[in-house]
């Protein structure tokens, strides 16, 4: 997998490059905008990782000038903002995801795997996982033919996890993407929520689907994997 | 004339002593990691011993970056955001209550509301975060705590938010307590987010076992 890492602060670019090709990446750095356009353009990447504030040329210029040629290139853009409207600027500019500096590295590397883990974006209207099933139209849920009563919320947060199913999703993400909040709550939201999700999905079912991944936050798979 | 250069005098002297403090407060985790790293090059240590201080430093990166990133939501919060379109404050309340009642009730607490529809001034997105931001605040100190959210009647321009948190097992929360930018940010943020839209909150009558918060907000032209 090729990642080009956009960051025109030095020492935080050789950090994520460096923890990047621990976790066996090949890496690509640029510096600026201009620069980066050129290689994302010209070299073929697997995962584009984006810096918004950058020199010569900005991140969201640089989105706008890619997106169009490069319509399935994943985009984590990072930002210093944490405004919810920074976010949906990055989100509707074509980034697939936002991270917020100061970040952590397990934080970065869990998105990474998610995106790069992700196939064509979701757009069918029963998502399914072994003998789950989501409809999102009629949005009823069920498990071996048996209907599961959800709150909006629980539906929500399902939904999520079903349409990153197979990858590792930190709390961070889920109160972004679910929440809509921008910060780390203290609260226990997330492990309450996905509590009561286990008790109605899982429940004497088997195989169980969701699987906490310690240290960094759930995942829905058929296959138990780091669970605790 | 006088009573506003009183207030704005005071206004600068608050904002000189938030930053103040808030500087203290990231003093503290950057020096403890600063000096854990300096420590683990000095020392000749065990790799046991190497990781513990790794794992030190960690911890102490990880209270710096929480402090920041509250601090930058601070900084945020006077902006009032898009408030061209009037909120349902029920609607808001309701959908407030529903995602935080598991919460609650996980922890052995409740989560009541009555309120009858009123349209306030305001984002949705940004008032509803203030809202969670003291939630989380009193769930903090008070983990059991149970929430009662009542409308008051309204003074014709305002409406007044009600809300009581009870927990007997609780110290009661102070003015006092409130003025650490850090370990209270969060009040500060839901303060200034209701204040930008012309709105404002205030800790009410503290007694121990409960703490009564009014929220202020404009009604909709």
């Amino acid at each position: 997998m090729r990642v080009l890492v956009v960051e025109d602060d030095a020492p935080l670019a050789s950090f994520v490059r460096k923890g990047l090709e621990a976790e066996h990446y090949a890496v690509d750095v640029a510096p600026d905008g201009e620069q980066a356009r050129r290689m994302a353009l010209e070299s073929e990447y697997d995962l584009l990782v984006l810096d918004l504030n950058l020199p010569k040329l900005d991140g969201i210029g640089v989105l706008s000038s890619i997106r169009p040629k490069k319509p399935s290139l994943p985009v984590l853009v990072l930002t210093a903002r944490s405004r919810v409207e920074d976010r949906v600027q990055s989100l509707d500019s074509g980034a697939d995801d936002c991270l917020i500096k100061p970040f952590s590295f397990t934080e970065l590397s869990a998105r990474v795997r998610a995106l790069l883990r992700r196939g064509p974006r979701t757009v069918e209207t029963v998502l399914r996982v072994a003998d789950l099933e989501l409809d999102r139209v009629e949005r009823k849920v069920e498990r071996a033919g048996k209907n599961i009563e959800l709150t909006s919320k629980e539906f929500a947060l399902l939904e999520y996890l079903m349409r990153n199913a197979g990858r590792r999703v930190t709390r961070a993400m889920i109160v972004e993407h679910v929440w809509n909040l921008s910060f780390d709550t203290t609260t226990n939201i997330v492990d309450v929520y996905i509590n009561y999700l286990r008790k109605k999905v899982d429940g004497d079912h088997s195989p169980h689907l969701i699987h906490t991944v310690r240290g960094v936050g759930y995942e829905l798979s058929c296959h138990a994997e780091a669970t605790a | 004339m006088s009573g506003m250069s009183e207030f704005t005098a005071k206004e600068a002297a608050d904002q000189g002593g938030f930053v103040s403090d808030a500087l203290h407060k990231l003093s503290q985790p950057l020096t403890a990691l600063q000096c854990s790293l300096e420590l683990s090059l000095i020392r000749d240590q065990t790799s046991a011993e190497f990781r513990a201080s790794v794992e030190a430093a960690l911890e102490n990166a990880d209270r710096l970056r929480q402090s920041l990133l509250l601090l930058r939501e601070l900084s945020d919060a006077d902006d009032p955001g898009d408030i061209s379109a009037p909120i349902d404050l029920q609607h808001l309340l309701q959908e407030l209550r529903e995602d935080l009642l598991p919460v609650f009730e996980s922890a052995g607490g409740q989560f009541d509301m009555t309120c009858h529809p009123v349209r306030v001034r305001g984002n949705a997105a940004r008032l509803t975060r203030a809202f969670f931001y003291l939630i989380e605040y009193v769930l903090r100190g008070s983990p059991r705590a149970s929430l009662s959210v009542r409308l008051q009647p309204t003074n014709g321009r305002q409406v007044k938010i009600r809300m009581v948190f009870s927990d007997a097992g609780s110290a009661a929360v102070s003015e006092d307590d409130l003025s650490d930018p850090v370990s209270a940010g969060e009040v500060e943020i839901a303060r200034r987010t209701f204040r930008a839209v012309g709105g404002d909150l205030a800790l009410v009558d503290p007694v121990a076992g409960q703490s009564v918060w009014i929220a202020g907000l404009q009604l909709a032209e």
